[in-house]
């Protein structure tokens, strides 16, 4: 199966939706991506580190220490009222382009 | 950024070490939880830590991007720049000694010389809004006869000096001037305070000076209007310096008494510290003003009743004018009305006069005051500043040399760490802050050796130097400037390495590059460098030589007396309100109470002092054979035992003596250069001149060897000697003293002080000081370029060295095994040697190329500096040339022998 690298910008609201079903790591987080989209997404992990801190600065996510599934300590990244906010706006703006897109794909 | 941001960022940084511990710890985390996924796919454990890590990608980078997101990173790097850099440094404290030394020498030189051209040159007067003082000149074509170019103090037609009524015009009615300001400077005062007499510069000024200056006084009140009548309270403002060194900063000085030639003032302000008056320190050749007097005072002081001057009469022109024009007045109307003032109120006589021409007025800025300290400092100040300028480039461009070949052996590390995912922005930056760090230590220590380095100019500038320098010492401007030439510097020698270094081609760097030829491609940079500072040094070399040779030249110049053991003085009883009578009674007397001090051999008295600058001169009516021949005549009145006082041999005939100064019979003793011209081969004893066809015959008695007159030049001077009552124009006003002793001179200048008390206590002792002394100050612009190119030189020289010598160095341990293989195949050591030594004569040569045209431009600039040498002299080229080459290839001869002695064995068996 044919992996797709994610498009510029999309990383943060599959991260922002990720953790809407609860707090997660940032391993579990790239794990479930990946699982959901049925392995063709791929997350560049390079990438995602840099995303998790940058959502946290912008308080759309907060980020704890707490003990994994396996009793190891790890930071758990949840999503904050102002993040949720904001997945409900950019979910909102990627439903119009990606249908505004396949519109054009099938008229034009 | 907000304050709560900014809160956040500060206590993160607080927290920095706990957060770079859970970044880490989240890192590895993710790594580990990736490792046992693998595992559990059935991968073993090594293999899958090894993929767990390559599908992470650069840890080091990640973790660098996480800090710039928290928007602290720039901090925190720098940080870890900072204590990166100082370990580096650390582990060669010699380079890091030698490149701090080197530019502490450099920048503190440049912040000295910085220091002088400031105040001399860059910087306004201290007073409200200079810039809208202006400078008042005027000038009348057209031709030589132009009434102008009467009063022009130099030879061009433009003058400064206006009548009293054409200022009081200009002051009265000026509608474009804020204020019109005058003044008038009176260079030799005998000024008597606290009972102590000294001779210092005055200046009589309009009422309005200090007000339309705006300067403010440290103690009392400016003077005013009210002060400037011939009635008032005669008022005089002292100066900062004669406030401490006369009265010892008393404030009660204000109301005291202060005797200006003998007429008493009351003291009613003290200027503020640094304010020297408009002039920046004094007129030419005068001491500073230490007293400020209103302009009507000229009227109270003693003047010459045989030639009594009307200061104030419309034909009369002596004062100076500046003006405050209105903010944002152009000087377009202001010259129009002052020109207009000038042209109504000329003297009767010139406005009758056709060839007088039409008066115009000229408007300069008078920001920076007036111009006769910065024309006089002028060309030696850029001079000196385009020496340290090259010296400090010199500095950059060994560093530079020194830093690449550092970075170039630390390019594996370097390679390695743009591999391992770090910005090359950042490693620029680390490299850099190297720099930044010596820079920073450089900058210290050269302020340190600014202030001690302003000491030694000025002390090598000696007397020249003035007033307004004496309190020179580094302010927030020249710390300003210091900083801003170390940034610089640290530009010029550490970004040009620091980028090469990181323009690494990963994957060869990487190799061991030892078998890697010595092409000259890799090491051009260092080479061009080498080059340019070759080139550098061969300037200074030159200049050095040109300057001490030039110095060398006026030094070799028989003086024809002997200058050791020479106490001289001078004694003005003229300003003091003495006539003739007295006035030659007290020289007598003073001359006769010398010979009475303890261990003085000879005493004399002149109206000139040899090489002290000043001459007299006109012409002689010579009878030659019944007809009259004119000639041109040096003069010199001079007292009875002058020449034998100096040690100026008579070989022919007697010297003046006692018996000429009462006598009515006219005698004069010539040099011999001035007998030949003026009596040929003819003995010139019992031959006659006069000044004119009315004055009596004078006839000489004597002739004296040659000996040096106003300054030391190569060519004698035609001097005739004359009894000093013996003038054909009434009395000497005021005389030097010239004193030899057995013992020491300074007992005997006290001794001298106190003799010429008994006579007169409110005398004072003009420019006391030894004929060595005064030797020194004729020379000491010279002594201190030849002293300062020489130092800079060879500084410049040992630096050039000390980069060959590393360069060769470095280059000779990369090419070991080439050396090697060389040799074992069969290459003889001398022919190694050649090798490396022909390396060197490239870059050396290369240098010389650029060094040679560029010492014949610039030594062009310093011709008016030196004498008896020419500054395209090919001799001092060619032998700076050859010492530079010279020194260069010794240089470079230590580790070319290292090269030489390469055992092919080892070196091939080394790695």
């Amino acid at each position: 199966m044919s992996r797709i690298d994610l498009l510029q910008g999309t990383l943060d609201l599959l991260i922002l939706r990720t953790l809407q079903a609860g707090p997660q790591h940032g391993w579990a987080i790239s794990e479930r991506i990946q699982q959901i989209s049925q392995d063709v997404l791929q997350v560049n992990q390079g990438s995602l580190y840099p995303a998790l801190h940058r959502l946290e600065h912008q308080d759309w996510i907060k980020a704890e220490w707490g003990v994994s599934e396996l009793g190891r300590r790890a930071r758990f990244y949840s999503l904050t009222a102002a993040g949720r906010t904001q997945l409900e706006a950019e979910r909102d703006s990627w439903a119009r382009m990606t249908a505004a897109i396949g519109r054009v794909l099938e008229m034009a | 950024m907000g304050m709560n941001d900014l809160l956040l960022r500060i206590r993160a940084l607080r927290s920095r070490q706990r957060a770079e511990r859970d970044l880490d710890d989240e890192l590895s985390f993710h790594l580990e939880m990736e490792a046992r996924k693998k595992r559990l796919e059935g991968v073993p454990d090594d293999q899958a830590r090894r993929s767990a890590r390559a599908a992470f990608g650069g840890v080091e980078q990640v973790r660098e991007q996480c800090r710039d997101v928290r928007g602290l990173g720039w901090l925190e790097d720098l940080g870890r720049d900072l204590r990166y850099g100082v370990r580096v440094l650390r582990q060669s404290p010699a380079f890091a000694l030698i490149a701090m030394l080197s530019l502490a020498i450099g920048i503190g030189a440049n912040t000295a010389v910085f220091s002088l051209v400031d105040r001399v040159l860059l910087r306004n007067l201290p007073v409200r809004n200079p810039e809208e003082l202006v400078v008042l000149k005027w000038s009348a074509d057209p031709g030589s006869d132009s009434i102008s170019r009467s009063y022009a103090y130099n030879d061009g037609p433009t003058t400064n000096v206006f009548s009293w009524r054409i200022f009081s015009e200009m002051r009265r009615s000026s509608q474009a001037a804020a204020a019109v300001f005058g003044f008038s400077p009176a260079d030799r005062l005998n000024v008597t305070a606290n009972n102590e007499a000294r001779v210092t510069g005055g200046l009589l000024v309009s009422g309005n000076y200090f007000s339309a200056l705006g300067v403010g006084m440290a103690l009392g009140r400016p003077l005013v209007d009210d002060d400037d009548t011939v009635d008032g309270v005669p008022a005089a403002v002292i100066s900062y310096r004669l406030w401490e060194r006369a009265f010892g900063m008393d404030p009660s000085v204000i109301g005291k008494p202060l005797y200006i030639n003998r007429a008493p003032f009351a003291i009613v302000g003290v200027a503020p510290r640094g304010f020297y008056g408009v002039s920046m320190g004094g007129f030419f050749r005068s001491p500073e003003i230490d007293v400020t007097l209103p302009v009507r005072v000229r009227e109270r002081l003693p003047q010459d009743p045989k030639h009594p001057i009307d200061w104030f009469a419309p034909n009369f022109f002596s004062f100076q004018v500046m003006a405050r024009l209105k903010p944002g007045a152009g000087t377009g109307a202001a010259k129009a009305e002052f020109g207009a003032i000038l042209v109504a109120n000329m003297p009767e006589e010139a406005r009758k006069d056709p060839k007088a021409g039409v008066p115009r007025i000229e408007i300069e800025s008078g920001a920076k005051g007036l111009a006769f300290l910065r024309q006089d400092y002028r060309d030696p100040l850029l001079i000196l500043t385009a020496v340290v300028g090259l010296a400090l480039l010199m500095t950059c461009a060994n560093l530079a040399g020194l830093l690449l070949a550092r970075a170039t052996a630390r390019k594996k590390e370097i390679a390695l760490r743009l591999a391992m995912g770090a910005g090359r922005f950042r490693l620029v930056r680390q490299l850099l802050m190297e720099g930044i760090l010596l820079s920073a230590g450089g900058a210290l220590a050269g302020l340190l050796l600014a202030a001690w380095g302003i000491h030694a100019l000025l002390s090598l500038l000696g007397p020249v130097s003035n007033g307004v320098l004496s309190d020179l010492t580094p302010d927030m401007r020249v710390l300003a400037f210091t900083a801003a030439i170390s940034l610089l510097t640290t530009l010029l020698f550490g970004l040009a390495p620091a980028m090469r270094a990181t323009r690494v081609d990963l994957s060869s760097a990487m190799k061991d590059d030892r078998l890697a030829a010595g092409g000259s491609r890799r090491t051009g940079p260092v080479r061009i460098l080498l080059a340019v500072q070759i080139a550098v040094a061969l300037v200074l070399v030159v200049s050095a030589t040109l300057f001490t040779r030039s110095l060398a030249n006026l030094r070799a110049i028989p003086l024809g007396f002997n200058p050791q053991k020479l106490v001289l003085f001078g004694l003005s009883p003229g300003s003091n309100g003495y006539d003739e009578a007295r006035g030659y009674q007290l020289y007598a007397n003073v001359l006769e109470r010398l010979k009475r001090i303890p261990g003085v051999t000879h005493a004399g008295v002149s109206a000139l002092t040899p090489v002290g600058g000043f001459s007299s001169n006109g012409s002689i009516l010579v009878e030659n054979g019944g007809r009259s021949q004119r000639r041109r005549m040096n003069y010199n009145y001079v007292g009875p035992g002058f020449l034998e006082t100096l040690q100026v041999p008579i070989v022919l005939g007697r010297g003046i003596e006692q018996r000429d100064m009462s006598s009515g019979v006219r005698v004069a003793v010539m040099n011999e250069t001035a007998a030949r011209r003026a009596f040929g081969s003819a003995s010139p004893l019992g031959g006659r001149f006069r000044y004119s066809d009315k004055d009596p015959f004078v006839e000489v008695v004597g002739v004296a060897r040659d000996s040096q007159y106003d300054r030391i030049r190569n060519e004698p001077m035609a001097v005739t000697f004359i009894p000093y009552t013996q003038t054909e124009f009434g009395w000497l006003q005021s005389m030097n003293f010239e004193v030899r002793t057995a013992s020491d001179t300074a007992f005997t200048t006290a001794a001298i002080r106190a003799a010429v008390h008994e006579f007169d206590r409110m005398l004072p002792l003009l420019d006391v000081k030894t004929m060595e002394t005064q030797l020194d100050e004729a020379l000491a612009q010279q002594r201190l370029f030849a002293a300062l190119v020489s130092l800079f030189g060879s500084i410049t020289l040992a630096l050039a060295c000390v980069g060959l010598y590393g360069a060769v160095s470095y280059s000779v341990a990369r090419r070991t095994r080439e050396i090697g293989v060389r040799i074992a195949m069969g290459a003889s050591r001398m022919a190694v040697l050649r090798l490396i030594l022909a390396q060197v004569a490239v870059t050396t040569a290369a240098g010389l190329l650029i060094g040679i045209p560029a010492t014949r431009a610039l030594t062009r600039l310093v011709a008016s500096q030196l004498y008896g040498i020419q500054p395209q002299d090919p001799l001092s080229l060619a032998g700076a040339a050859v010492a530079v080459v010279a020194i260069a290839m010794v240089a470079a001869l230590v580790p070319a022998r290292r090269a030489m002695r390469v055992d092919p064995v080892r070196a091939l068996r080394c790695e």
